[in-house]
């Protein structure tokens, strides 16, 4: 099982919704021969994902994020919390571990990076301001990959 | 007039919520379901090539992309005036009934179980999926493995979980292999096992919620879904047949060419999702329901013996048709069951491993209807086009516009059995929540926004003056 799961998410029709799945498809590229990573690109967090999160040391959760601030990145821990269900059909990064830690017993560590969208209409591209950050904010999903994977190898070699 | 909301915040602004309206005598008046995200998927499909519908309706969800991924396909088929090969319709179904199950698995095990197996007015902070786990883990691993049931055939059959292409206009892109065939052959018994574990106990603790399958949506209705020839169970082609509540059949052998002519369309202004109704009877006396409780209702028999069994029991519930939609989550289980059955039988026909599976064609009609049964209801997708292959315009109705009358009166009849007073009470908060959840309603495909789903209920005085409020999420 490979040791770091990447999950970006959201919808593909909803212009910047779709920045999770942008980024997973350019890390899945970075990482298409390294048996160690691997790379979801889904509409939405479902239940039956809790598998590949419990058998993961590392999960890094990429998503949109609504705010006033378009174009802003954050990157959060995130710990497992379990949460009212309402009648959409949606989870949450911290609902998917606390599933993974009472399903398999077993909880990775999570960081979740999100970039606020400028533009949730429809359509399927990304708005120009989400464009401008692309690169950074790459460069922050792969080096947040890049620093856990060295600590994972390091436990296992401790 | 007080008014009591129930205002879930997304992610995306907009979405929906309920509004309980009071009367000056603290019972409840009237109630409203709304949904308040903008739908204008269909301006944004015109100018596109009729080939990328499929592909593109399939993004709309990411709970049934099949349904509308099938639908469109065969919105398609009837542009480009083909008969698709008999395998390639063979494996159509069996994708489709592979995303029944894990829709439906989706609905009954992680967003309805909790509340059968905590109680409607346990603490909502345990009564979700993490709950059920701490309760009955064993049934949480095994929703969980119908969802990988249903979700694993897709991916093998398509290449994707989420959005597969592999279902195209003519038919499908590639035959199925024997290795493919014998995986999926191989998952069967375990999924049988467990939907029958899981009817056992669902049918046995279904005494301890007589009050909320007295008023959950308990009413006279008519009932409209696909129908065949000999009665089975029909999810995948068919004609339109309409019952009414006692089962006499209102209208049958309707053309779903012609949905226009039996379906109207109504705008509230509270709500961007249409509320359809049976267009003989008038709005809002049309009122009808769609779904597993529908289709079951409709069928004489499944068409598999433990299906068929199953229905048997079913129909003892009552007289006549089953009106209660809390048996909603009842029929699910029984069609899960169905689905399973029927993709092994699918898979064992000789034909299933033929090569022809696609028929090509260029645009021979300006227009084509597709209409199948979604897990949530009879979906229709609706196109036409330009001689070069355009769509220039495109329609679809969508399972949770059909029930959105039912769901409306059910939240009144909800509302005015739980609701008392001027404070908000947690148990009647949850079956206000609870008789939604009953029908299942998919708001990213009925109004294909998206995000999270909190809620926010308010009560307010006659001057608009907050007594109490909630959120929750």
């Amino acid at each position: 099982m490979p040791k770091v799961l990447i999950i970006g998410y959201g919808s593909s029709l909803r212009g910047d919704d779709n920045i999770g799945c942008h980024v997973a498809q350019m890390l899945e590229q970075q990482y298409r021969d390294d048996p160690d990573v691997r790379v979801i690109g889904a509409h939405q967090l479902t239940p039956e994902m809790a598998e590949d999160v419990a058998g993961s040391e590392f999960v890094l959760f990429l998503d949109a994020a609504v705010g006033t601030d378009a174009g802003n990145i954050k990157q959060t821990t995130v710990t497992p919390r379990p949460g009212p269900l309402s009648f959409g059909h949606h989870m949450d990064p911290a609902l998917l571990l606390a599933a993974a830690m009472d399903l398999y017993g077993s909880v990775p560590r999570a960081q979740l990076l999100t970039i606020v969208g400028a533009a949730f209409e429809l359509g399927d591209g990304l708005s120009p301001v989400v464009v401008r950050q692309l690169p950074e904010l790459f460069e922050q999903a792969h080096a947040i990959v890049e620093s856990n994977r060295r600590s994972v190898a390091q436990l296992l070699r401790h | 007039m007080p008014t009591l909301t129930i205002d879930p915040v997304t992610r995306i602004e907009g979405h929906s919520k309920i509004t309980i309206m009071m009367g000056d005598d603290g019972e409840v008046q009237d109630a409203h379901f709304h949904v308040t995200q903008f739908r204008g998927f269909e301006k944004f499909c015109e100018g596109r090539p009729f080939e990328e519908m499929p592909a593109l309706m399939a993004r709309i969800c990411g709970i049934c992309p099949v349904s509308h991924l099938i639908t469109s396909a065969k919105a398609c088929d009837m542009i480009m005036a083909v008969t698709i090969p008999e395998t390639a319709e063979k494996l159509r179904r069996v994708m489709n009934l592979a995303q029944i199950v894990q829709s439906h698995a989706l609905s009954f095990f992680h967003l309805s179980s909790p509340d059968f197996l905590l109680g409607f007015d346990s603490d909502p902070a345990t009564r979700n999926i993490v709950g059920l786990l701490q309760r009955d883990p064993k049934m949480a691993r095994e929703g969980i493995r119908m969802r990988q049931f249903g979700q694993q055939i897709i991916q093998w059959l398509g290449g994707k979980r989420v959005h597969p292409g592999w279902i195209v206009p003519g038919g499908v892109s590639e035959p199925l292999t024997v290795e493919r065939r014998d995986q999926i052959l191989a998952t069967i018994p375990e999924a049988i096992a467990i939907t029958l574990r899981t009817l056992t106990g669902f049918k046995g603790q279904i005494e301890n919620f007589r009050e909320e399958i007295r008023t959950f949506a308990n009413f006279p209705t008519l009932f409209l879904g696909l129908a065949k020839p000999d009665g089975g169970l029909a999810l995948y082609k068919g004609w339109v047949r309409v019952i009414d509540s006692t089962g006499e059949t209102v209208a049958d052998h309707l053309n779903p060419l012609d949905y226009q002519e039996f379906l109207g369309e109504a705008v509230e202004p509270w709500s961007y999702l249409k509320s359809t109704y049976y267009k003989p009877m008038g709005y809002p006396d049309g009122i009808y329901r769609v779904g597993p409780l529908a289709r079951l209702n409709l069928a004489k028999r499944c068409g598999t013996p433990l299906a068929d069994a199953e229905l048997a029991e079913f129909r003892e519930l009552e007289r006549h048709t089953v009106l209660s939609s809390f048996y909603y989550h009842y029929a699910r289980l029984i069609e899960m069951l169905f689905a399973v059955e029927r993709i092994q039988s699918l898979l064992r026909e000789t034909d299933i491993l033929s090569k022809h599976v696609r028929a090509h064609a260029s645009p021979n009609n300006p227009e084509g209807v597709g209409i199948m049964e979604a897990p949530r209801g009879t979906l229709i997708h609706h196109y036409r086009v330009n001689e070069d292959g355009l769509i220039t315009h495109a329609n679809m109705i969508i399972a949770t516009g059909h029930n959105n009358l039912a769901m409306n009166r059910g939240v009144l009849q909800v509302a005015r059995h739980f609701v008392r007073g001027e404070k908000i009470e947690e148990g009647m908060l949850n079956r206000v929540e609870a008789v939604i959840r009953a029908f299942d309603p998919c708001l990213s495909c009925s109004t294909h926004a998206s995000g999270q789903m909190p809620l926010h209920l308010e009560l307010r005085d006659r001057d608009g003056e907050l007594l109490d409020e909630v959120w929750r999420g």
